[in-house]
């Protein structure tokens, strides 16, 4: 398995056409024994989450949407990379003050916080020139936890 | 999405009970749709409701908040919302937000309807 990029400009069509680039991955050959199958389910849950956002609340200005996920195989993990030219989100201030789902049962609020639970090393970086770029990596190794209360 | 995967099949098991099958995905473009597909058959009458997951290739947080939402719903009314067939992906925000504590899971949507009342 080797660095896959995909560009994404419709976001009509964004979120499908993601999940397609992934199940083409399932069916590659070449997939490394340590991906395993929920890894590989963490994986595009944690981008799905992501390109969610940015299909509900980014700001792409009158700029035609340019988004592009690259997924790397690393030593420990699968390392994912996801940049767009929305105006961004303050997802550090975000994740800094709502470190835990609060309410039970909750209907809405949970999609960043899943994406943290199922990652290592989630970062969140402005590029300037209105580029932005969400990194992180989904481990093998881990047993995530998103604690909700019931 | 296509408008077959955007909408919910719903099959009566009993004047309280029905079957919904979700279909490839329950996410944050189909929510709204399931929620209100789910109230239109509270108001007829049902109150355990079993979820099909056998083709469901994505859940996310909206999808699973959307469950939540008809749990608080049919919880005050004695009913219940359990999970059948449920597949891998889906499997996987199951143990992530351990909501098997709340929604009892059944290999089959046959096993789930003989669990039924």
């Amino acid at each position: 398995m080797n660095c896959l990029t995909h560009r994404f400009s419709d976001p009509d069509t964004l979120i499908d056409r993601a999940h397609s680039v992934f199940s083409s991955l399932e069916e590659d050959d070449d997939l490394p024994g340590w991906l395993n199958e929920k890894t590989m389910h963490r994986l595009k849950l944690a981008v799905h989450e992501w390109l969610a956002n940015l299909v509900q609340h980014a700001n792409f200005g009158d700029r035609r949407p340019d988004v592009s996920v690259t997924v790397r195989p690393g030593r420990d993990g699968v390392e994912c990379v996801i940049e767009d030219n929305s105006e961004g989100f303050d997802l550090n201030g975000h994740l800094d003050t709502k470190t835990d789902v609060l309410d039970a049962y909750p209907e809405r609020g949970m999609g960043l916080l899943m994406i943290k639970a199922c990652t290592e090393g989630l970062s969140y970086t402005d590029l300037g020139d209105q580029r932005h770029r969400l990194t992180f990596v989904v481990s093998s190794e881990q047993d995530p936890w998103l604690n909700i209360p019931f | 999405m296509t408008n077959a995967t955007m909408s919910f099949s719903i099959e009566s098991v009993s004047d309280e009970t029905v079957t919904v099958k979700i279909g490839k995905a329950l996410d944050f473009r189909n929510a709204a749709d399931f929620k209100s597909t789910c109230q239109d058959e509270v108001q007829n009458g049902a109150r355990n409701f079993i979820l099909d997951f056998s083709d469901t290739g994505i859940l996310d947080s909206t999808g699973l908040g959307s469950i939540f939402s008809l749990y608080r719903q049919v919880s005050p009314l004695n009913g219940q919302v359990v999970f059948a067939s449920v597949s891998r992906p889906v499997q996987v925000v199951v143990q992530l937000t351990r909501t098997y504590k709340v929604f009892r899971q059944f290999s089959s949507v046959d096993a789930a309807q003989e669990s039924m009342p």
